[in-house]
C-alpha cells in the first residue's frame, strides 16, 4: 500500500459519533470535503474506472478544491449508465488488500443488473451510520434500546437486512430476520406472532404503483388489522405497549401510512432511511420531519446540485443528488476505501434542501432533503424496493 | 350535513368528498356531504374492530340492552331527521317516521327479542366474530335493524353505508346516540364506543381484497345480481364465516275465488302492499295472482283504486313516495321492452323549479307465457289462474324466471282450506293468510333467518 498518499485526519469523528449530527454545518462541510477529496484522489490512483474517468483532472486540482460545491461541479459525475456498461471490477481498487466482500445488486428488470461490492469495512461504516441515526433519537435514554427485538421482513440477502442487523446490534437490539422459507406475507406474519417483537423493519409498498410483490410493511399491517383473535400479538401500542418501533427503508412512506402507524397504532418510534443499493443509507427521518431525511454524513457525502449546475441547492431549492462514498478501512491513521468506489455518483433522485445551517426540532443540525423524487431511476428504485423476495 | 367516517371511536374526515342532493335534485334542497375513507382509514376500521372484538365478547348482555334502550332516547328523534331522510331517499315522510319508530319500539324490547332468538333451554350462545354490514341505499330502517342485532350478538361491526347518504346518516346518528348512552350509563366500558365503525367507501371494487376477511361475517342487501357479485368477490379473497344476504323479495299475493274479504277493501290493501315506500321494499307485492272468476272484476276495482296511490312530494300525506330517477328510467325501459308501457301510469311532473319523471302505482297484466320481474318501483304484475295447481305452477315459473328459490312473503286471500292445502306447495320464507305482504313483524325471522342468531355461535347443551 502507498501509505504516504492517504493521510487520514484524526479529527474526523467515528461514523457512529453523534457529533456528526450536531456540529456546525461549516465544520461538517470541511470534514466532508476532506473525506471526499481523499476518496477522489484514492480512486483516481487506484480504481481503474476513475483512473480513466478523472484523467482530465489533475491530483493537484482535486487537492485545490476549496468547497463541496467545487468538488461537485468540477469533478465529473458518475452515472448509473457508467455502472451498467462498465465491468464491476473496474470500480474496485487494485490494491492487494485482504478483506471479505459482500456483493449486492440491483434487480436488473430495467436493464443490465448492477453489481456492487461492499467490503466488511464499508459494511461496518454503514452499520455505524444506521446505529447513529437511531442512537441520536434515544440519546437521553439509550438503555431503553437494549434487549429490544425487531423482526426484519427483508429476505436474508437484502442489503437493508444485513446493514440493519449489524447496526441494531450495536445498540443492543436484536434483529430477527425472517426465515428464508417464509415467502408469503401470512407466513411472515405468523413468524412475527412467534417472535412477539418490539418492532418491525419492513419496506413500504410503492405508493404510486401500489406494488403487491414481495412481503411489504403494508401487507403485514393489514394482516395484523384483520386478526381478531383475542390471543393475537397486536401492533397497536394501546394493546401491546411493547410493540414500539417501526423501521423502514427502500421506498418512501406515504403520509396516510405514517398517520396509520403514528395516530392509529400509536407507534412511538417510526424511522426511515433513504439510500440505495449503490450508496447504502444516506439519510434518516426524524420525528419532526417524518417524510424528509437528515443527511447522514460520515460514510458518504451527499451534494444536491442545482439542475442548472450553477451551484449547490440551498434552503428551498431543488437539485439532483450526487453521492460520494467516503467510507473505508482506517488503518494506521489512513483511510483506504476497499469496496465499489463511487465518486459524485448521480443517483437519479431529486430533492429540495431544507434546514441548511439551521437546527431541526429533533436537535440535528444536518441539512434535510425533502420532497424526494426518484425521477431518473424511478423504475430501478421501485424494483429495488420490491426486490425483497 | 357532513357524513364523516367513524373509526375506532373517532370521527374522521375523508380524502374525497361527494355531495349528494335530494331525490328531487333541488339546488336549494338538503345536501349530504359524504367523506370517503382512504385505504388506511379502512385498515384502521378493520384493526379497531378486530381489537375490540375480544372485549365485547366478555361484556354482560344486560349492559348492551340497557345502553341500547337509553340510546333510543336520542336516536332520530327530530322531525327534521325524518324529513331529511325522506327527501334524500324519496320515501314518504310519514312512512319514514313510522318505520323508524316501529324499529325503535322493537329495540326497546330487545330483551324479549333476544329471548325469542336465543331462549331455547337446550342451547347456549356466545360471541361470534366481527362483521361487516353493507347497507342498501333505499332504506333508513336497515341501519338500526342490522347494528342492533350485531351488538346483541356481541359482534363488533364495520358498517359500509351506501354512498347515497341516508343509510350513512342513520348509522352515524346511531353512533351519536349510542355514545351518549355509553357516557350516561356505561362509562366504565368506554370501549363500547369503538364497537361500531362507519366507513364510506367510494369504490367497493377496489377494496374487496381489503374488506374480505377470513372468518368474519358479512351482512349485505341488494338485488340478486348484486348479492351474487358481493359473494363472488368475498369468496375470491377469503373464507368468511358467513355471508348473510338479504336479497330482493319477489313477494307475491294471490286472491282465490274462495276469498271472503270485500274486493274493494282488498284492492286497497293490495295496492298498499304494491306501493309501500315507493314499492321498493322487499315485502312489497311484486306479482298478483287472481283467480280467473274474479280477474276482470278485480282488475277494474284495482284500476279505480290505484288513483289513491300516487307518487307525490315526500311531504304529502297521500304520497307513496318518489322513485329515484335512475330507477324510473330503468323501469320504463324494462317495461317498454316488454311492450307494456301503456299500463304504466307515469308523467313528467314539476317540483318547484324542477321537472322529473314520476311513476304512480301501476298494474301490468301478464299472459301465461309472459315473464314477470321485480321492479324497483310501485309496479305489480298481474296473472290469472284457473285452479290451485295452476297457481302453484305459475308461482314456480315466476320464481324460476327470477332466479329465486323462494319468495320472501306470499299472502293468500282465500278460505282456510285453500290456505292449508297450499302450504306444502308454495315456496316462500313467509306465508300469510288474509294479511298483506308488507306488514312486517320485526320479532319474526326475516327471509327465514334471525340475523342475530346467524351472527352468533350456537352451542347445543346436554345436561346431566
Amino acid at each position: 500500500m502507498e501509505k504516504e498518499i492517504f493521510i487520514h485526519d484524526s479529527s474526523i469523528p467515528d461514523y457512529d459519533d453523534l457529533e456528526w449530527d450536531t456540529m456546525s454545518q461549516t465544520k461538517r462541510e470541511e470534514l466532508a470535503l476532506q473525506q471526499a477529496k481523499t476518496a477522489a484522489l484514492f480512486s483516481k490512483m487506484h480504481v481503474p474506472f476513475y483512473r480513466d474517468h478523472f484523467k482530465q483532472i489533475s491530483e493537484k486540482e482535486i487537492e485545490s478544491f476549496k468547497s463541496l460545491e467545487e468538488f461537485a461541479l468540477k469533478l465529473p459525475e458518475t452515472t448509473k449508465e457508467h455502472l451498467t456498461i462498465t465491468h464491476p471490477s473496474k470500480f474496485l481498487p487494485d490494491l492487494k488488500i485482504s478483506t471479505e466482500y459482500i456483493n449486492k445488486g440491483t434487480g436488473g428488470s430495467t436493464g443490465k443488473p448492477v453489481s456492487i461490492f461492499y467490503s466488511v469495512y464499508d459494511w461496518e461504516a454503514m452499520a455505524q451510520n444506521i446505529a447513529r441515526s437511531i442512537k441520536f433519537d434515544f440519546r437521553d435514554d439509550l438503555p431503553k434500546l437494549k434487549g429490544l427485538k425487531i423482526c426484519g421482513l427483508y429476505h436474508g440477502d437484502h442489503v437493508t437486512n444485513g446493514i440493519y442487523r449489524k447496526g441494531l446490534h450495536k445498540l443492543g437490539i436484536s434483529l430477527y430476520g425472517r426465515p428464508s422459507t417464509k415467502k408469503r406475507a401470512d407466513h411472515v406474519y405468523d413468524f412475527i406472532q412467534d417472535v412477539q417483537p418490539n418492532g418491525i423493519l419492513a419496506p413500504p409498498e410503492d405508493m404510486l404503483k401500489k406494488t403487491t410483490k414481495g412481503i411489504t410493511m403494508d401487507k403485514v399491517l393489514v394482516l395484523d388489522a384483520k386478526n381478531e383473535s383475542a390471543e393475537a400479538y397486536r401492533f397497536n401500542n394501546d394493546k401491546n405497549k411493547e410493540f414500539c418501533m417501526v423501521l423502514w427503508s427502500s421506498l418512501p412512506l406515504s403520509k396516510d401510512l405514517y398517520s396509520y402507524l403514528k395516530d392509529h397504532l400509536k407507534i412511538p418510534y417510526i424511522q426511515g432511511q433513504y439510500g440505495s443499493t449503490e450508496c447504502a443509507p444516506t439519510g434518516a427521518t426524524c420525528s419532526h420531519k417524518p417524510f424528509s431525511f437528515h443527511l447522514g454524513y460520515g460514510p458518504n457525502v451527499v451534494n444536491v446540485v442545482l439542475p442548472s449546475k450553477k451551484g449547490l441547492a440551498k434552503n428551498g431549492q431543488e437539485g439532483y443528488l450526487l453521492v460520494t462514498k467516503t467510507a473505508g478501512v482506517v488503518d494506521d491513521q489512513k483511510i483506504v476505501p476497499t469496496g465499489t468506489n463511487l465518486i459524485n455518483f448521480r443517483t437519479g433522485d431529486f430533492a429540495i434542501v431544507e434546514n441548511y445551517g439551521k437546527k431541526c426540532g429533533c436537535g440535528r443540525t444536518t441539512p434535510i432533503i425533502s420532497d424526494l423524487k426518484r425521477r431518473e431511476a424511478v423504475e430501478i428504485k421501485a424494483e429495488f424496493g420490491c426486490e425483497i423476495d | 350535513m357532513e357524513l364523516l367516517n367513524y373509526i375506532d371511536g373517532e370521527f374522521r374526515k375523508g380524502i374525497k368528498v361527494q355531495t349528494n342532493i335530494d331525490v328531487l335534485n333541488r339546488k336549494t334542497g338538503p345536501k349530504l356531504k359524504v367523506h370517503f375513507a382512504s385505504h388506511w382509514d379502512i385498515v384502521s376500521a378493520i384493526e379497531g374492530i378486530s381489537r375490540v372484538q375480544s372485549e365485547i365478547a366478555k361484556i354482560d348482555e344486560k349492559i348492551i340492552h340497557d345502553v341500547l334502550h337509553r340510546a333510543m332516547k336520542y336516536y332520530l328523534v327530530k322531525k327534521s331527521d325524518y324529513t331529511l331522510l325522506a327527501e334524500m331517499t324519496g320515501s314518504p315522510v310519514r312512512f319514514t317516521e313510522a318505520a323508524i319508530n316501529e324499529t325503535k319500539e322493537w329495540v326497546m324490547k330487545s330483551e324479549e327479542f333476544s329471548k325469542a332468538v336465543f331462549g331455547h333451554k337446550l342451547e347456549a350462545h356466545h360471541n361470534s366474530v366481527p362483521s361487516i354490514g353493507i347497507l342498501p341505499s333505499n332504506s333508513e330502517q336497515e341501519a338500526l335493524y342490522v347494528i342492533v342485532q350485531s351488538l346483541l350478538a356481541k359482534s363488533a361491526m364495520i358498517i359500509r353505508p351506501s354512498s347515497r347518504g341516508a343509510a350513512g346518516y342513520s348509522s352515524l346518528e346511531f353512533v351519536h346516540a349510542w355514545n351518549r348512552a355509553v357516557d350516561e350509563i356505561a362509562s366504565e366500558h368506554i370501549f363500547l364506543k369503538k364497537i361500531i365503525s362507519v366507513i364510506n367507501i367510494s369504490d367497493m371494487n377496489q377494496n374487496w381484497g381489503l374488506l374480505s376477511i377470513d372468518n368474519w361475517n358479512y351482512v349485505c342487501f341488494g338485488s340478486d345480481a348484486t348479492i351474487h357479485e358481493i359473494k363472488k368477490e368475498i369468496y375470491t379473497h377469503a373464507q368468511p364465516r358467513k355471508i348473510i344476504a338479504y336479497g330482493s323479495g319477489l313477494s307475491m299475493t294471490a286472491v282465490d275465488e274462495s276469498n271472503e274479504t270485500d274486493l274493494n277493501d282488498l284492492a286497497y290493501t293490495i295496492l298498499e302492499s304494491v306501493s309501500i315506500n315507493r314499492g321498493n321494499e322487499c315485502v312489497s307485492t311484486d306479482i298478483l295472482y287472481v283467480h280467473k272468476s274474479l280477474y276482470d272484476k278485480f282488475n277494474k276495482i284495482l284500476l279505480k283504486t290505484r288513483d289513491q296511490f300516487k307518487s307525490l312530494s315526500v311531504n304529502d300525506k297521500r304520497t307513496i313516495g318518489l322513485t329515484q330517477e335512475t330507477n324510473c328510467d330503468y323501469i320504463l325501459n324494462a317495461i317498454a321492452q316488454k311492450g307494456k308501457l301503456e299500463y304504466i301510469d307515469f308523467e313528467e311532473k314539476g317540483f318547484g323549479n324542477n321537472k322529473r319523471k314520476v311513476i304512480h302505482t301501476s298494474i301490468v297484466p301478464l299472459t301465461e307465457h309472459e315473464a314477470s320481474m321485480e321492479y324497483p318501483g310501485p309496479i305489480v304484475s298481474m296473472r290469472s289462474y284457473s285452479d290451485q295447481e295452476h297457481l302453484f305452477k305459475l308461482m314456480r315459473t315466476d320464481l324460476l324466471q327470477n332466479n329465486k328459490r323462494k319468495s320472501l312473503v306470499c299472502s293468500l286471500y282465500s278460505s282456510k282450506e285453500f290456505f292449508n292445502s297450499s302450504l306444502a306447495s308454495i315456496s316462500a320464507y313467509k306465508i300469510k293468510h288474509n294479511r298483506p305482504t308488507h306488514l312486517m313483524d320485526l320479532f319474526l325471522p326475516h327471509q327465514g333467518i334471525y340475523l342475530m342468531r346467524q351472527l352468533s355461535d350456537i352451542i347445543v347443551l346436554e345436561r346431566g
